[in-house]
């Protein structure tokens, strides 16, 4: 067995115990970002076309861009259409600015699927802007989009764009948007839309505008405009991109509208772009972080729950730090991947023992504390609480700091004892260095045996997984514990990337966090946080696509109820050329759903037997490494015989690390 | 449930590929005796009835074709409770784990389910296998 090799997370920095907030939002924001961003060095005047200014009066309940405001914008008087829409020497185009805007921000990547209310942006992207810094990744559907954007963020650290078409593309888009909105992932949407009437040339001019395209999902998004000049689009842009990426971060929205896209802008150096200010995340407030220290360093039986904490290095390493300040276990809901699995103090084996027996609990980042500290009854609704009395909680998150109230993602109301608004992240190093100052000598000797009874239970929850994995080992369909772990043996030697397990990881069973070795924060991104389905592809190629210029192999476990939702993603990741290992968990139905209707089936004393009505994928079934090889990804399956399975993931590697998408179709078990 | 049968079983289960695995689930558990048919539980215990029956009455989302457990339900074998004890279990169950009552799978039905679990082979040592060496 393994045991915690005290790798770089363990690694104490000189700073120890101080508050480095300079570097906090390095991985995250964009620095460097010019009062005036120059133009794009050597773009053609000619490449690109350009309309009339709007010279019609506004639409009801919207207010379009007026002549006067165009020409104000512009600094001179917006041109007629041209007869060849040609852009005038010397004289560029507004969404040739917008693209000056996007690239002062670094946003290397907007994910999109064309559409004619953005044809002018799109167009700029392409020439003016070259394809590069951004590049327009061709995406199958907008959902896709989005849940690439979402991906890209969690492996690269930083947003990227997604664009979308009016009416009908934000409303594809809007699930992956609510997903990465209970994900807490700041994706930048930039939508097209036609405000003035007299513009749009009939038909789906009409149905694919909006006054106020934005309203669908408003719910959950953090922040939205519609500018109408390009100064105010330049404003609101960076402005978007600020509050997106202030925790909470969470997606916001931007509207380009089609006339500002193709006014020409004569005098391109009065247009400005705003200098980025880099948001300084917000800290727990001192006085009661030095209660919340008290509390845990008098503890005989404190336990840390994290979720959505680390997302840089930092966090894993602070975490740990903490964590073995106090010996106190650490269970990890890996929203995130926060604590190194093979750390003896990972215990999520022990999470309800540990949580009954708790004297403190402290929540980091978690967004259902309610639920990690009650245990319900789905048969009748119940709830009872797992904690003895006289259990002190604490809470340090962001998550009230910016709500909303008509979507419910943010769970039950939780009566903790002390609850500390600010970001966990930012909040550790104050906590660590508090917590360390009260510990005496006292607390340090009664810390060291409970260190050593972790590590015991550490080993013999690792050994109790292994033992558990050989069971139906080599039962056909294929276990999902055989599917993870000859997985594991493809990939331990890369430096890899769990980029993807789609819904939840518990559909194969939690193997990857009860066997793997989780040691660096980008091993594992989540899952779908907003249980919408038809995130899993998707955002492992976005993922992958942020992982393949960091040197990193990116691993999909993907469910096949998920992947028929948004299988065109394989063809982005193709086109583009993005490595990923796709491993299908191909179990021929919705698992999740099956499982509790068979549960309301027994509940109702009925049709015990009738629980596949609806919930099977397999008649016919399914060939999904056909489907890949169709979208031109190299494929091997499907695998029902599992002493099959080492090799054909072995090949599959090998076409991952030369640079181009794989999938391996493997039938498997339920769960 | 006596060897010959015990063997054919195996014989069978080996014989059919994965596809047809999930095919047989669709079925009927026996033809002229479903699930809680009182004449099903007049019958000495059928390993065969009993792992048709498991696959078709849901044991199988939760537990595995084989009864290995997932995270979703306990490992039911090698070694399973006897009939009598899975009959206790699921006729009161009032956890994450339906209960399933007397009209719905009657004790001939956990009869025949506890028979096919009591064929399932024991596991490997995880040291045999190379993919659970060295973790």
């Amino acid at each position: 067995m393994g045991g915690w090799q005290g790798g770089q997370v363990t690694k104490r920095s000189n700073t120890t115990g101080r508050i480095d907030r300079r570097h906090f939002f390095s991985a995250v924001a964009v620095a460097g970002a010019t009062a005036a961003i120059p133009a794009v060095a050597g773009a053609s005047a000619a490449d690109a076309g350009v309309t009339a200014a709007a010279t019609a009066p506004p639409p009801r309940g919207a207010t379009p861009p007026s002549a006067a405001q165009l020409a104000a914008d512009v600094g001179a008087p917006p041109a007629p259409a041209s007869a060849t829409g040609a852009i005038a020497a010397g004289a560029s185009c507004g969404s040739d600015f917008m693209v000056d805007v996007i690239k002062s921000l670094g946003i290397d990547y907007i994910f999109s699927n064309p559409g004619s209310s953005f044809l002018g942006l799109h167009e700029s992207i392409v020439n003016y802007g070259g394809n590069k810094a951004p590049e327009f990744i061709t995406c199958m559907h907008e959902e896709s989009a989005v849940a690439m954007a979402n991906g890209y963020y969690k492996a690269a650290g930083k947003p990227a764009a997604a664009l979308c078409h009016s009416t009908v593309g934000l409303q594809h888009a809007a699930m992956a948007l609510y997903n990465a909105w209970c994900d807490r992932v700041p994706v930048v949407t930039i939508l097209g839309n036609t405000l003035d009437l007299t513009k749009r040339m009939g038909g789906n001019d009409w149905r694919h505008s909006a006054q106020d395209p934005v309203a669908m999902v408003r719910d959950f998004v953090k922040w939205d405009d519609q500018p109408t000049t390009l100064q105010g689009f330049a404003e609101s842009f960076v402005h978007g991109y600020k509050i997106a990426c202030t925790p909470p971060m969470e997606p916001v929205a931007i509207v380009a509208d089609s006339e500002l896209q193709e006014v020409e802008v004569p005098d391109r150096a009065a247009l400005q772009v705003p200098k980025l200010s880099t948001p300084v995340p917000p800290q727990g407030d001192a006085n009661a972080v030095r209660e919340a220290a008290r509390w845990l360093v008098a503890a005989e039986r404190p336990v840390i729950i994290v979720d959505r904490l680390a997302r840089t290095p930092e966090g894993m390493r602070r975490l740990v730090e903490l964590a073995e300040a106090l010996a106190a276990p650490v269970i990890d809901l890996a929203s995130r991947q926060n604590m190194p699995t093979l750390h003896p103090l990972y215990q999520n084996a022990q999470s309800r023992a540990l949580i009954a027996q708790a004297d403190v609990i402290l929540g980091l980042e978690v967004t259902d504390f309610w639920g990690q500290v009650n245990q319900v009854n789905r048969n009748d609704k119940s709830s009872r609480s797992r904690l003895k009395p006289g259990t002190k909680t604490i809470t340090i998150d962001v998550n009230d700091l910016y709500m909303k109230s008509n979507y419910q993602d943010f769970q039950r109301y939780a009566p903790v004892d002390l609850a500390i608004s600010g970001d966990g992240e930012a909040t550790l190093p104050a906590l660590i260095e508090t917590v360390r100052a009260q510990i005496g000598a006292e607390r340090r000797a009664a810390f060291a045996p409970r260190l050593e009874r972790f590590r015991k239970l550490h080993a013999e929850a690792r050994e109790a997984a292994r033992q558990s994995a050989a069971f139906g080992w080599d039962a056909s369909p294929v276990s999902t514990a055989r599917l993870c772990m000859e997985l594991w043996q493809a990939i331990k030697a890369e430096d890899w990337a769990l980029v993807s397990v789609g819904a939840s990881e518990g559909f194969v069973s939690n193997w990857p966090h009860r066997l793997w070795n989780f040691d660096r924060h980008y091993r594992y991104l989540g899952v779908g946080a907003g249980g919408g389905v038809g995130y899993g592809l998707p955002a492992a190629v976005g993922a992958a696509l942020a992982n393949r210029s960091l040197g990193r192999f990116s691993v999909n476990i993907q469910c096949d109820g998920d992947f028929m939702y948004a299988n065109g993603a394989l063809w982005t990741a193709a086109h583009h050329r993005i490595p990923l290992l796709t491993v299908m968990h191909n179990n021929r139905g919705y698992g999740q759903e099956t499982m509790l209707l068979q549960g309301l089936s027994n509940r109702r004393n009925r049709g015990i037997d009738t629980a596949r009505i609806g919930t099977e994928i397999n008649d016919p079934p399914i060939n999904y490494a056909k489907l890949a090889e169709g979208m031109g990804v190299w494929s091997a399956g499907p695998i029902t015989d599992p002493s099959q399975l080492a090799a054909a993931l072995k090949r599959a590697v090998e076409v991952v690390k030369k640079g181009q998408p794989a999938l391996v179709d493997v039938v498997t078990q339920t769960r | 449930m006596n060897a010959k049968l015990s063997s054919l079983v195996i014989v069978v289960a080996s014989l059919l590929s994965a596809d047809a695995v999930v095919r047989a689930a669709e079925r009927p558990a026996a033809a002229g005796s479903p699930a809680g048919s009182p004449t099903a539980s007049q019958a000495a215990p059928s390993a065969v009835r009993g792992r048709q029956l498991f696959l078709n009455v849901g044991c199988v989302h939760c537990h595995g074709t084989q009864g290995q457990g997932t995270t979703a339900g306990t490992r039911l074998a090698p070694d399973p409770l006897p009939a009598e004890g899975i009959a206790a279990f699921i006729r009161s169950t009032n956890t994450q784990m339906p209960a399933y009552s007397a009209k719905l799978l009657s004790d001939g039905d956990v009869a025949d389910i506890a028979a096919f679990l009591r064929t399932i082979p024991p596991a490997k040592s995880p040291d045999q296998i190379p993919a659970l060496r060295g973790l």
